[in-house]
């Protein structure tokens, strides 16, 4: 372990406090000689947040060894040291009474009854190497929210049992922009907003969404007199707090937009003549086809008048490099339209005519930390699954061009046609966050065994679990070391704070570990997550004892520097076929797929009264995993987070005011809510806050609180990278 | 200047305290760690109240740490001298992992070439001085370098700062490697790291 001066101030300054705190007996004389004097009640401990994706560094503070508060770790160059309030309100609930504690089976009668760990395994082990020996391994599935700890214990379970089907939730959120920026950028980069000078949200809301190291950076760049434009059907709070304009699009017609932008750049020659000729494929092609699209076609489209487009393609043009169009998340192009993954490429093919990769201000590809794996002749790794995955992805004829995380909103179906049999699902709650409730319900009882681990209940446990498994709180248990992405990379892992407060729970670890041992697989986990995170942390020269006294670490990823990536004969080598910035996918072409991302429209448009549902985060939830989180219903409360948006033109003209409570109907679902009037949405949407909705009677403080747009949503899946459309739904709205 | 008398004093007992080891267990072979430095670092961090500490306290303060410490040497059930034997430290590290730590002193290099999967820190002995964070106060730490040489060193000085510390009879190389203990290599696999879950 290398010693720089931040860390030895760091070290300086830790054992001062811990001097003042009385942790630390035997630090000096003067500790000696008073020790037992000191109150030594308050100790601290690093760890990592699990509310969601973004696993912020914390620090936890316990009184006399219960958790008392957490905040950020200062060390952490992602967050800068900030948590939100969700993070709060989830480290409190290790504490809360409606946490399982015990493995529960379902009765005959429907309801559970607790069950011992040693009958639960014995069980479910029985009854799902019975389903693997009389359907096949390929009948059986694994779905998560991804987190690092089932990214490894859940993907090596399946392959354990030979089968080839372990999923995420990316097909209900982000597959499409993944898709798009891998065929055309060879993956996601970041964004480099410190430096920049102007960039362009499409569709993402940093400030509702959480990006707590986007609003550090914009932060930074505002200051130095950056430019910040949010393109949304809805001005959100990040429009609100950090746009300097908005552009007020007409739901899912994004692509429209991105067209025009690139007609603009070409025709005037803003673009990156160098980069275009050195770095990309296909600009002949794509020139001629953005001739068509002006400005003045996009704004019959997209409702954003064609000055406004022309000046923010030429504001663009004229910051480059150091301008970009932020690679997004969920809302236009992660799953929601029927053009989504085309609208992720033109994002990706904007920024290649900025010429921003790599650049200062630009799109960049930091370097990642080299983490080991184990030694596979001790710890035997099971061989891959000869099967091809059900779900289609990644196979040819199929949805060849999609992700290995799989189409998990495909599932309900597959197990309704019999092709899968058993599932295990992990923090994930399709129940509630698939669309087309029934859809998903009635699949999922075709299974012949359904598991769910988790901390609490949820949908998908009290609709369709034959058993739950209580997995212990994040604050209870180490999880598995990870890295921080930034351009220096950093090493961090979830450590336990504090003793359990449940002795029922366990860890993913030990639970996928104990039950593949009832099923006579334990020589594939012959280890455990102590030995996992020492050889992950091996070619680092660090020990989980680094992680756990320091919190977070640098990696060994060294220097970053602008430059374009080549290899070593100097040859570009992003990671897509030709090492470019692919502006014409011959691998879409390949598969039958526009090579270029021509204007596509939407599957569904608005029209009369029939407005667009579209969905989002807000600051305060995630997803609908917070819905019971008492801290932070409250917050729903105080400020009626659960009404849905309107626009007050469209709400004058349908007779309805601020604050009355309408119905909603679509695609045969109707539905109650309060209604906020407001300028910020778009006439033609109409906009539901994430995660509500809750029918889970058993999450006592969300139930039937607020609406969700996966009721009125049916099945359906785009092709390229088969995401689930989730925003391809027209309702109407009246007064109840 | 009180206040550097009295860290002087306790450091000088310390060196004198480590020297004698040093003679007694001198078995001075590859992995030596050498004498103490003279002038430690992180002494700042050292938090000394001139006020509440005079020069006797100090004195009392030392003497009957050292005197604990050679108490400690010798007692009945007891590993002598503060010595485990490599087969014991082995069965309890894997018994119960979450009561025993241990740390190899080894360079990097030969680390690599053969270390015990139950190792929680590779560490020069030099280098522990600006890594006592990572060493545990609620554990038991098990030392070992070539010989038990350096550990020796090392698990006096860490039993007068007050840890539970005991030396690996042998080091990990004469002692755990040479008793048929098992031992790995380098993890051979490496791997990009994973991007995490759902950004927000
Ligand atoms: S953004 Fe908030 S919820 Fe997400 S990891 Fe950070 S603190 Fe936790």
């Amino acid at each position: 372990m290398k010693l720089n001066r931040r860390t030895f101030l760091k070290l300086s300054a830790a054992t001062a406090s811990m001097a003042a705190l009385g942790a630390s007996k035997y630090r000096s004389v003067d500790n000696w000689a008073s020790a037992n004097e000191r109150p030594s009640n308050i100790t601290t401990a690093y760890s990592v947040c699990n509310s969601c994706g973004n696993r912020c560094g914390i620090m936890a503070y316990l009184r006399n060894g219960r958790l008392w508060r957490i905040t950020g770790n200062p060390d952490d160059n992602k967050s800068g040291g900030k948590i939100c309030t969700r993070g709060h309100g989830y480290a409190q609930m290790v504490y809360d009474k409606y946490r399982l504690s015990q493995p529960l089976k379902r009765t005959s009668d429907g309801s559970f009854v607790e069950i011992p760990w040693e009958q639960a395994y014995q069980e479910i082990g029985d009854k799902l190497m019975g389903v693997v020996r009389k359907y096949g391994p390929q009948s059986v599935f694994w779905s998560e929210y991804s987190k690092p700890i089932s990214n490894f214990y859940g993907a090596r379970l399946m392959a354990a049992l030979g089968s080839p089907n372990w999923t995420t939730h990316s097909s209900t959120c982000f597959v499409g922009r993944n898709v798009g920026f891998d065929y055309t950028l060879g993956g996601l980069p970041s964004g480099d907003y410190e430096n920049t000078k102007y960039v362009v949200f499409v569709g993402r809301s940093p400030a509702d969404g959480m990006g707590l190291n986007i609003l550090k950076g914009l932060g930074v760049a505002k200051k130095k007199g950056a430019k910040v434009v949010s393109v949304d059907p809805r001005l959100s709070y990040s429009a609100g707090v950090l746009a300097d304009e908005w552009v007020a699009v007409k739901p899912g017609t994004d692509l429209a937009l991105l067209l025009a932008w690139m007609n603009v750049l070409i025709a005037e020659n803003l673009y990156d003549k160098g980069f275009v000729e050195n770095y990309t494929v296909g600009f002949a092609e794509l020139k001629e086809m953005v001739k068509q699209y002006t400005p003045e076609w996009a704004e019959t489209i997209t409702g954003v008048k064609a000055e406004q487009i022309r000046r923010i393609g030429r504001e663009l043009g004229a910051n480059r490099p150091a301008a970009f169009l932020e690679p997004g998340w969920h809302a236009a192009y992660g799953s929601n339209y029927a053009n989504s993954t085309q609208t992720a490429r033109a994002t990706a093919i904007v920024n290649g005519l900025l010429g921003n990769i790599n650049k200062p201000g630009g799109l960049c590809f930091y370097n990642r930390v080299s983490f080991g794996g184990l030694n596979p002749e001790l710890y035997p790794t099971p061989p891959a699954s000869p099967y091809e995955r059900v779900d289609g992805a990644g196979v040819k004829g199929k949805y060849p061009l999609t992700l290995s995380t799989g189409l998990h909103h495909l599932l309900p179906g597959l197990a309704k046609e019999g092709k899968l049999k058993a599932g295990i699902f992990y923090s994930v709650n399709p129940g509630r966050t698939v669309p087309d409730r029934n859809y998903v319900i009635e699949g999922y009882k075709n299974l012949e065994l359904t598991i769910v681990i988790d901390w609490q209940m949820s949908e998908t446990a009290e609709q369709f679990a034959d058993y739950v498994l209580p997995e212990s709180h994040p604050m209870e248990r180490d999880g598995i070391v990870e890295a921080i992405a930034s351009s220096r990379p950093q090493v961090t892992m979830q450590a336990k704070v504090i003793d359990p407060v449940h002795s029922g729970g366990r860890g993913l670890d030990r639970i996928v570990s104990e039950l593949a041992t009832a099923m006579g697989l334990e020589r594939f986990f012959n280890f455990t997550l102590e030995d996992l995170n020492k050889a992950m942390l091996f070619p680092l020269g660090l020990f989980p004892v680094h992680l756990k006294s320091r919190g977070i670490v640098d990696g060994d990823a060294g220097q970053w520097h602008y430059e374009f990536p080549v290899d070593g004969s100097g040859k570009p080598s992003l990671r897509t076929k030709s090492g470019k910035v692919e502006f014409f996918s011959s691998s879409f072409a390949e598969h039958g797929h526009n090579p270029l991302p021509a204007w596509q429209a939407p599957k569904v448009m608005p029209s009369g009264d029939k407005l667009r549902m579209i969905h989002g985060h807000q600051a305060y939830h995630t997803h609908a995993q917070t819905m019971n989180n008492p801290y932070l219903m409250s917050i729903t409360k105080d400020y009626e987070g659960d009404s849905i948006w309107l626009n007050t033109e469209t709400a004058k003209r349908l007779g309805i005011s601020d604050g009355d409570t309408v119905q909603v109907s679509g695609n045969g679902w109707e539905a109650k809510s309060k209604v906020k009037v407001t300028q910020r949405i778009h006439p033609e949407a109409l906009f539901v806050p994430g995660g509500y909705g809750g029918f889970a009677k058993s999450l006592v403080r969300g139930y039937g609180i607020g609406v969700n747009i996966n009721d009125f949503l049916k099945h359906d899946t785009e092709p390229i990278s088969g995401h689930a459309m989730m925003e391809e739904v027209l309702v109407s709205v009246k007064r109840a | 200047m009180n206040n550097i008398r009295v860290y002087s004093l306790r450091f000088a007992t310390l060196v004198l305290l480590l020297s004698l080891l040093a003679l007694t267990w001198g078995c001075g072979l590859e992995g030596s760690a050498g004498p103490a430095p003279a002038n430690p670092q992180g002494t700042e961090g050292l938090v000394i109240k001139v006020s509440e500490v005079d020069q006797s306290t100090a004195d009392e303060i030392v003497y009957k740490h050292v005197t604990e410490y050679f108490s400690s040497l010798q007692r009945e059930g007891e590993p002598a001298f503060n010595l485990v034997d490599p087969g014991i430290a082995y069965e309890n590290l894997n018994k119960s992992p979450e009561q025993y730590f241990l740390v190899d002193l080894r360079s990097r290099s030969d680390f690599e070439v053969a270390f015990a999967a139950e190792t929680d820190l590779n560490i020069a002995a030099a280098a522990l001085a600006e890594n006592m964070d990572l060493l545990p106060k609620d554990k038991t730490i098990y030392v070992g370098c070539y010989t038990g040489q350096t550990a020796g060193q090392v698990v006096a000085a860490l039993r007068v700062a007050g840890y539970d510390a005991y030396s690996i009879r042998g080091g990990i190389t004469n002692g755990w490697i040479a008793a048929g203990l098992p031992v790995v290599g380098a993890p051979a696999n490496t791997s990009d790291s994973a991007a995490g879950g759902c950004g927000g």
